[in-house]
């Protein structure tokens, strides 16, 4: 790989740690994510550093520039794509989400004016799809970040491309959860693929204790600013029939399923635990109902223990830790810096294929 | 009095919203509808209240998954129009479009003028908005046209969808400068870009130069209609009562779902302003992240 790619890493990652102390929510961003995002750029940013030593063998890449559709209310997702376009050296534009343009706007200009190099590297803005389709047209690759209703678009396009998501993390708990707990279910009012939706618990203290974590730390970690209570009221509403509530407050709940199934026609609640009794990992994999394959990531009390239910997701780590990703996690299980740019098929095929 | 009797004659002479009334409707629906009856418990713990504001309305999404009728033996069901994954479906008899076509005529605006529309009225067995159409028809003439160039003259009121409203405007060679009403039934999510009913009015005066325009904003799921006329808003009504007089999802108790549940809340983001309320749009649920949403 060549050196100046080990250049820009520590260009991105010097810029990133400058504008994070320069942040200011009300005046940077659109959104307001919530104390939490600093503390996960400041994490991102020392990812950077890390993947400066992975780059030996890594082949470059024939394409010269990147399109990239970015998901609503996760804005990790673009710091975590912009490495990835100075490694390997592609001009990238950012499709952004209807909802947020001020954050990545800011970074860029940041970015640029401190190394002017990269006046012309990163673009961005907000198109609609029949734009998008357009605009993709002027593009090497694409990656497509969000929900499979991009799939028709996506084989439209006829670039080659990699589709990552959706998906969404569990918890497993053995014998303990730990307060950590509430990062893992309410950063980004669980709209990331590592927010965890579901815990797995074998113990039955572990009920009393989740709901005494969420009474005493839910309203430590409030909602972004574009929550809609009536959107989680609604939602909480229909999974209540199915669901028996076991905490709730304005903004966050713990339902619990006592079916050995999960019935999936029903819309789950932002930023609401759902709790499932088990005996063994297996009843993971039966309770979810062929959606284990969109299982991203496992928190856990006991990483070691974690037997079955590691080969279907990217990564396994401690209570508290499911946003703060390891550096080599590419947003999909078995992406690596080698595949990244390796094309999915175009005759990717999803469920909702409309 | 029977409920039914004391319902209809609610409807067609009441003045106020009769909380007595919608409670008593609640309690019928809740030990009729076991599906009902265990929403509520499991969210209250109780199926008797004393007051609206302590029963949650039932999401919309249920008539898509349960059979919510008070009676063992419907004669049929109407289905939403919806064009992907489950539909909803509303079941009657004879008694529940009784009450249908008082509450229906009731908050209908534009009563005694002949009525025109485009709308398959075949359907009306299946279609609560044909059968609705059909009803304002017998009562008041009218009939339904194939073509508009032709069929219109002056005062008649023309019934269409929002989408063959905006298709004929879009194909549409020349003025019909003739004063008539149009109605429209909204629906603008099923357009290939974002439109309200204003951009639509805005369009369709290009053609209908002399017209006056009206939305009706009605559902399969409520047996009641809102209406708004150009530069107001949509009107509530004794027996169609929005509860929450606020910018937020809809929550409405229509007494003409007797037979089904009354107090329902729809995704549908409103904002309530002079006495009235606008549309703004459906909550389509589109700002999930890159997470699965499961349902």
């Amino acid at each position: 790989m060549r050196e100046d790619a080990v250049t820009r890493l520590d260009e991105l990652k010097k810029a990133l740690l400058d504008f994070i102390k320069e942040f200011d929510p009300e005046r940077d961003a659109d959104i307001h994510y919530g104390d939490f995002l600093k503390d996960l750029l400041i994490h991102t940013a020392n990812n950077y550093e890390k993947l400066k030593k992975t780059l030996a063998g890594i082949p470059e890449v024939k394409y010269k520039s990147l399109y990239v559709f970015l998901p609503g209310n996760v804005p990790m997702v673009f710091f975590e794509v912009l490495p990835l376009s100075v490694i390997f050296n592609v001009k990238t534009f950012f499709k952004y989400p209807h909802n947020e343009k001020r954050l990545y706007d800011t970074f860029i200009s940041y970015l640029s004016s401190k190394y002017p190099n990269y006046s012309d590297f990163f673009k961005g803005e907000y198109v609609n799809h029949l734009q998008a389709e357009r605009k993709i047209k002027e593009y090497d690759f694409v990656f497509f970040f969000g929900s499979e209703k991009l799939i028709p678009l996506l084989k439209r396009t006829n670039k080659p491309f990699k589709f990552f998501g959706p998906g969404f993390s569990i918890g497993v708990a053995f014998t303990h959860v730990k307060e950590d707990l509430i990062k893992d279910v309410l950063y980004f009012d669980q709209n990331g693929c590592l927010s965890m939706k579901f815990l797995f618990y074998m113990n039955d203290n572990i009920k009393n204790d989740v709901a005494n974590i969420f009474k005493k730390l839910s309203s430590t970690i409030l909602p972004s600013s574009n929550f809609s209570q009536d959107r989680f009221r609604y939602n909480l509403l229909t999974a209540s029939s199915f669901a028996n509530l076991i905490f709730h407050n304005e903004h966050s709940a713990i339902l619990e399923i006592e079916e050995e199934r999960l019935n999936d026609s029903v819309p789950l609640p932002g930023r609401t635990l759902i709790l499932k009794k088990i005996k063994k990992e297996e009843d993971v994999i039966a309770f979810l109902n062929g959606k284990i394959t969109y299982l991203q990531a496992i928190a856990t009390d006991s990483p070691s223990d974690i037997k079955i239910l590691k080969n279907y997701a990217s990564f396994v780590t401690e209570f508290g830790q499911l946003q703060y990703q390891p550096y080599n996690f590419f947003f999909k299980k078995g992406v690596t810096l080698k595949n990244i740019f390796k094309e999915d098929n175009h005759d990717y095929q999803m469920a909702e294929d409309i | 009095m029977d409920l039914l009797t004391e319902v209809i004659d609610y409807i067609q002479n009441g003045s106020e919203f009769d909380e007595t009334l919608a409670l008593k409707i609640i309690n019928y629906q809740a030990e009729n509808i076991p599906f009902y009856g265990n929403f509520l418990k499991k969210i209250t713990g109780s199926t008797r209240f004393f007051k609206l504001s302590q029963v949650p309305p039932l999401p919309v999404h249920f008539f898509k998954t349960e059979r919510l009728f008070t009676r063992k033996h419907p004669t049929g069901y109407f289905e939403s129009s919806g064009t992907t994954g489950n539909k909803s479906k509303v079941y009657y008899d004879e008694d529940s479009l009784k009450l249908y076509r008082t509450s229906s005529i009731i908050a209908y605006p534009l009563k005694h003028r002949p009525l025109k529309t485009l709308i398959d009225l075949s359907r009306h067995h299946i279609s609560s908005l044909a059968f609705m159409v059909n009803h304002f028809i017998n009562t008041f003439g009218g009939k339904k046209i194939e073509s508009i160039y032709g069929e219109i003259e002056k005062g008649d009121v023309l019934f269409l969808t929002a989408l063959q409203l905006f298709e004929f405007i879009k194909t549409a060679k020349e003025p019909l400068n003739v004063e008539i009403h149009i109605i429209e039934t909204g629906g603008y999510k099923k357009f290939a870009s974002e439109y309200n009913r204003h951009q639509l009015y805005k369009e369709a005066r290009r053609i209908f130069k002399k017209a006056t325009f009206l939305t009706e904003y009605g559902m399969t799921e409520l047996f009641s209609q809102f209406y708004a006329f150009e530069n107001t808003f949509f009107k509530e009504h004794y027996f169609l009562k929005v509860t929450d007089h606020k910018r937020g999802y809809l929550k409405v108790f229509d007494f003409a779902n007797l037979f089904h549940v009354s107090y329902i809340i729809v995704p549908d983001i409103i904002e309530w302003k002079n006495g009235g309320f606008e549309y703004i749009r459906r909550d389509m649920d589109d700002e999930r992240g890159c997470s699965y949403t499961f349902g």
